[in-house]
């Protein structure tokens, strides 16, 4: 009898062992593409930073964005993505839901101006980050990404490629809802 | 053409590593040893020694003022994990979300093991059967 169980559980070995896999590849399938690109600095201080502005050319660093929520958008003009996401940062700006700052990664100065002349500029202020060491310290991937920094300078939220309304809805809103429940 | 790739191969060597100007033969060991030991975080499976995307770059240059400042190899990584997360290091940290990815080769192993050995016991059973059903023929005078 116990022969025949122990020879049992042996042809289920490789079962249990496809068992095991499907159990790990269901626990990747869930996880999806939200841990790919981890949550590294989540909860954290915005990073020390100092550089120019774009447009009037002063110098910007971290203390700048103390004070209120700032969603930090990181763009550029030769990134095709970020015109994507163009339409709502103007919706945020004009409605004046959020102060919004960007952070011009790896560009040319000029091109850039074109670029916020001929869409629309949605930005209160644009960091230059031309060698991109700016973006290196936020652990940035690629153009476009986006920051949420509350008034305390901590980051809240962040996303990682194109910021869908969606996206604006579900993760970053509930939080100056937060802001405005505390006032 | 062998010589044809050895050259190129050591060119662009060269030029990965052109820009970084080294005191020593160590440090420049040292730079090539951490890089390989990163993720390009744009790309697949490529680490930063291997990559020309724009991020490896930056990422090769923080690298390299890093250890001009002279932080550790430990300290650098912690730097870059901070930022990047996990994803970056090829070589992931033990912790307690990441046992079950250490330890899954061990246990397959001997998953594997005790199979094998289970259907090798089991053949033998099967043998000695065989011999039994022989000898009964035999005494038996059935063939």
């Amino acid at each position: 009898m116990e022969r025949r169980l122990k020879t049992r559980l042996l042809l289920l070995t490789p079962l249990i062992g496809f068992g095991i896999l499907v159990f790990f590849l269901g626990i990747g399938f869930r996880i999806g593409k939200h841990t790919v690109h981890p949550s590294a600095l989540l909860n954290d201080p915005f990073p020390e930073f100092s550089s120019m502005t774009l447009l009037d050319e002063k110098r910007i660093t971290r203390d700048d964005l103390i004070g209120t929520f700032r969603l930090v958008n990181v763009w550029a003009s030769w990134c095709t993505a970020c015109i994507e996401e163009h339409d709502l940062l103007l919706d945020l700006a004009r409605s004046e839901t959020i102060s919004i700052i960007g952070i011009n990664y790896r560009d040319n100065a000029e091109d850039a101006k074109t670029w916020l002349y001929e869409r629309g500029n949605p930005y209160e202020k644009v960091v230059v980050d031309e060698q991109g060491d700016v973006c290196i310290d936020l652990g940035v991937y690629g153009a476009p990404e986006t920051f949420l920094v509350d008034p305390k300078g901590i980051i809240r939220a962040k996303q990682v490629g194109v910021l869908t309304r969606t996206v604006w809805m579900e993760e970053f809103q509930p939080w100056l809802e937060t802001k405005g429940a505390q006032n | 053409m062998l010589l044809i790739f050895v050259v190129s191969f050591t060119f662009s060597m060269t030029q990965s590593i052109d820009g970084f100007e080294f005191e020593h033969e160590s440090e420049q060991k040292r730079f090539g040893r951490l890089i390989e030991e990163f993720r390009c975080p744009q790309c697949v499976n490529t680490n930063l020694a291997g990559s020309d995307a724009p991020i490896a770059q930056d990422l090769r240059r923080t690298i390299f003022s890093l250890m001009r400042d002279g932080k550790s190899d430990p300290e650098i990584r912690d730097y870059l994990r901070e930022r990047y997360g996990d994803f970056i290091l090829f070589k992931p940290r033990f912790t307690p979300g990441t046992w079950a990815l250490w330890g899954s080769p061990i246990v397959l192993l001997l998953l594997a093991t005790w199979f094998l050995l289970g259907i090798r016991e089991k053949r033998n059973a099967i043998t000695l059967n065989l011999s039994d059903m022989q000898r009964v023929k035999e005494i038996s005078g059935i063939h």
